[in-house]
């Protein structure tokens, strides 16, 4: 007790979220377990999961390259620049967020196909790699909110300093801006890496073989799904060792900050890159929010001229709102205990436990569904078929993402501004709670938004563990599009769509935040 | 400041819940008395209304209208999980003898008969088997046939009827190369392999199945990509069921350039596979889910499978919608659909010509 000092309580809290993080893996292994030994090698062995593991690691890295490239300089565009509509882009960019892969697999076939908008072009096949990068860098947002937090806690004293040196522009933000948000883009390229492994959206539109693919299609056959849980166990295997090399990349820079007072940043001229950075990030927003509102509208008025009705969405939508709005609390706060621990706990426990809470979010959703289905049949009767039930897979489907971006806001501060508090007679408690926490504002807002969007998104475990009856937008798109009723679809999506879009909204600006408290 | 305030009572929350630590504990007791709300209110209600829970690999869209009406109809209060029916069986499988569910409604029949291999269904009673024809339910009477589907050959109908193929040997022709589509992880094609494995046997198909992968057809997710390619001339044909074409041109307009082809010659090709419905070993409710299923095979709800979702009705001498040939034409294989529960066989095929993964 005493070697956890005084944030013994962290450290259990944590343990108690890893272990319910990681409680679905138990039911892996335990399955694994039964099917024996002999087994693995008919079934893991084998030049297929090999090759299905390559592809999955070639796509997360694709994916995960690419969106942190597409996020850095959107991030920074849309931060302190005269780039026009800054202000507008600083929340329109992070819009694609809002499309959940079975949305933008869609959306690619029909723009990006033979006989779509953009078909002419002589792109590559869809199906397959290209359709499959293409339809997951929607989720660029998972790195560029993280990184558009970190650059709030950059003190713009920094870079003027850099500047008066005579440090050109881009000396100045290699040098300075982004040792500063190199921890928040690691941690923001893994969210991305490991939601395209567990994702089986776009993979299955697109057919794409990865190993997730794998598992969605061993789950498509019932005869066939002993199959899927040693290829989850690969999977979580794959997982780790993309979360080791993150931690290894990034790895935290040491670098002066003096948080007290926070400075406005000054407006940086970009000269002729002006333009250029406009059609980045319009292409951005436009690309990830619009297309699929082109797509969707365009079945709206086909599916309408040719006398389809539409569907009455107002409970789904309900649903949405509260299960999301009630998750992205319960989340959040449950991912405040690794958070705290990835700046005060013990080392070598804070590491176990952050790697545990990192598998919940790269077991695919239908393997941690059925483990829930498993365990809460039997552990948790009274908790079966309720929406807590669902509460309890959206934790451990997304616990990371939100001690993600806690753990970014809290790294981003002056270690010091602990210790001065503590100096200055506060309790270790009363030292988070008075100076740590409230500074760290922009990073619950993040991770609460993250979570917010994710649950709204999220399928797979909402599909086998709601309350029977109980209908969601994603649930209700699924259910549409699945038998191709694509007008009565379309709403839903928008309605989905526009949800997200209000959520962006309500994001608390941290930089307008400043601006104020100082009149 | 606002803000502030608030993360400070959710931190507050948070600390109250770790001093507590048996936070899961604490939580339990929360939904507990929620539950116990719940079971009192089922209590007092229970005289009056009889409940079912329904697994549903349908879709809720078409099925929707059917539950509500019987709902109204009987006093019957539906809890109804629609999922995909393969999802939906794996979660019966772990769920075990603790399975809230009273009922399955299977998209088509590889789902029942594996339930039924897994002593999951319960025999029905022979009044409703003998509504349906012995070919559409399971020979051991734990699944009933409710609608039927046809495999056809969708083709685009700048195609000229003599360039139909007469069965799927034809379809080997060099004719064909690159201007085939199929769909070799849907369930649907497999049981359509695994009915030609019945047919010709392991090799035989297996040879037809790399025949036609050397033809490098355009591979799809689905049935309705699929179709929508057809239409949109991006291919010549494939095979695939025959009612996606309705939903199809429901959605695009009458000129979806797309049109069925029904070998009705007998063999594999002209499977017709039946979505069906079984009831569960483990079910309290099973006179009630009974009753279900007869309001699934009546007159009514049949007349409206053929006309909502433009399916084969199974009930004897009941004519299909939209000018289709009566079920009774079809000429179907004579393979036992029961038999096809098991698409490994068809699964092993695949992967061994390198279809599928």
């Amino acid at each position: 007790m005493r070697r956890l000092g005084s944030f013994w309580w962290a450290h259990g809290l944590g343990l108690l979220v890893g272990l319910i993080v990681v409680s679905p893996l138990a039911w892996v292994v335990l399955r694994v377990w039964e099917r024996g030994a002999s087994e693995a090698r008919a079934v893991l062995f084998t030049l297929d999961v090999l090759e299905a593991c390559g592809w999955s690691a070639l796509l997360a890295g694709l994916v995960a390259l690419v969106c942190v490239a597409l996020s850095v300089p959107l991030a920074w565009f849309t931060h302190a620049t005269d780039v026009p509509g800054r202000a507008m882009f600083r929340r329109l960019v992070a819009l694609p967020l809002a499309v959940p892969s079975f949305v933008s697999g869609f959306v690619v076939v029909a723009s990006l196909g033979p006989s779509g908008p953009l078909g002419e072009l002589g792109l590559p096949e869809v199906y397959g790699l290209f359709g499959a990068l293409v339809a997951l860098v929607f989720t660029y947002p998972y790195a560029l909110i993280p990184i558009q937090a970190a650059l709030t806690q950059v003190d713009p004293r920094t870079w003027e300093a850099a500047r008066a040196l005579g440090a050109s522009p881009t000396r100045a933000f290699y040098q300075i801006v982004w040792p500063q948000i190199r921890p928040a883009a690691a941690s923001g390229a893994a969210l991305v890496a490991l939601y395209t492994l567990g994702d089986f959206g776009a993979v299955s539109l697109l057919r794409y073989p990865s190993l997730s693919y794998l598992i969605y299609q061993r789950y498509s056959s019932p005869f066939l799904r002993h199959e899927a849980v040693w290829y989850a166990l690969a999977l979580v295997v794959l997982a780790l060792s993309i979360v080791a090399l993150v931690k290894f990349l990034g790895r935290r820079a040491e670098s002066a900050r003096a948080v007290g007072q926070q400075r406005e940043w000054p407006v940086i001229e970009l000269g002729r890159w002006r333009w250029p950075a406009f059609v980045l990030c319009a292409m951005s927003a436009g690309f990830g929010a619009l297309l699929p509102i082109g797509v969707v509208g365009w079945w709206l008025v086909r599916g309408l001229m040719a006398g389809n009705t539409l569907v009455n969405l107002s409970s789904e939508t309900i649903n949405s709102l509260w299960m999301a709005a009630g998750a992205s609390i319960l989340v959040t706060l449950a991912g405040l205990a690794p958070a705290v621990l990835e700046r005060f706990g013990n080392p070598r426990l804070t590491r176990i436990i952050s790697a545990m809470c990192y598998i919940g979010y790269v077991l695919p959703g239908v393997v941690v569904a059925l483990a829930l289905v498993y365990m809460g049949t039997r552990a948790l009767p009274w908790m079966y078929h309720t929406i807590w039930m669902l509460q309890l897979a959206y934790m451990v489907r997304f616990v990371p993402q939100a001690s993600g971006a806690l753990t970014d806001g809290l790294l981003a501060q002056n270690p010091r501004l602990y210790d001065a508090a503590r100096a200055l007679g506060c309790t270790p408690w009363g030292a988070l709670w008075r100076v740590v926490f409230p500074a760290m504002l922009p990073a619950v807002a993040a991770g609460a938004l993250a979570v917010f969007l994710s649950v709204v998104k999220e399928l797979p475990a909402t599909l086998l563990l709601k309350p029977p009856g109980f209908a969601t937008l994603a649930q209700r798109i699924w259910s549409l599009t699945q038998d191709a009723f694509f007008t009565a679809a379309s709403p839903t999506v928008l309605v989905l769509l526009t949800l997200a879009l209000v959520a962006l909204w309500l994001r608390p600006d941290s930089s307008t935040r400043h601006d104020k408290s100082r009149q | 400041m606002r803000l502030r305030m608030m993360i400070a009572l959710l931190t507050m929350v948070a600390l109250g819940a770790a001093c507590e630590k048996p936070e899961e504990k604490k939580g339990g007791e929360e939904t507990a008395t929620t539950e116990e709300t719940k079971t009192q209110e089922v209590k007092e209600e229970e005289p009056k209304a009889k409940e079912l829970t329904v697994y549903c690999g349908r879709n809720e869209e078409m099925l929707k209208p059917l539950m509500e009406k019987f709902q109204k109809e009987k006093g019957v209060t539906l809890k109804v999980q629609y999922a995909k029916s393969a999802q939906l069986a794996a979660t019966l499988m772990e769920e075990g003898d603790a399975s809230p569910a009273d009922i399955f409604f299977a998209q088509d029949v590889s789902t029942l008969g594996f339930l039924q291999k897994e002593g999951k269904l319960v025999k029905l009673s022979d009044d409703l088997l003998n509504k349906v024809p012995e070919t559409y339910r399971s020979k051991d009477g734990k699944w009933v046939g409710i609608s039927g589907r046809a495999r056809v050959f969708t083709y685009n109908t700048k195609l000229k009827p003599e360039e139909l193929p007469k069965d799927v040997d034809a379809l080997l022709d060099a004719r064909w190369k690159g201007k085939l589509g199929w769909a070799p992880e849907n369930a649907s094609f497999q049981s359509f392999v695994a009915a030609m494995i019945a047919e010709r046997g392991e090799e035989k198909t297996l040879e037809w199945v790399k025949g036609i992968a050397a033809l490098e057809p355009k591979a799809y997710p689905k049935n309705t990509p699929l179709v929508t390619a057809v239409g949109r001339g991006e291919i010549d044909g494939g095979l695939t069921n025959h009612y996606y074409l309705f939903r199809l041109k429901a959605e695009n307009g009458d000129d979806f350039a797309a049109a069925n082809h029904y070998f009705k010659n007998g063999k594999a090709e002209s499977l017709v596979n039946a979505a069906g419905v079984g009831v569960l070993e483990k079910s309290k409710n099973k006179k009630v889910a009974e009753e279900l299923i007869a309001f699934l095979l009546s007159e009514e709800s049949q007349k409206y499978f053929a006309e909502k979702t433009h399916e084969f009705p199974m009930l004897d001498g009941m004519a299909p919608a939209d000018k289709l040939p009566k079920i009774s034409e079809l000429a179907p294989p004579a393979t036992d659909l029961s038999t096809l529960g098991d698409l490994a066989g068809a699964v092993k095929v695949l992967r061994e010509a390198g279809v599928i993964k």
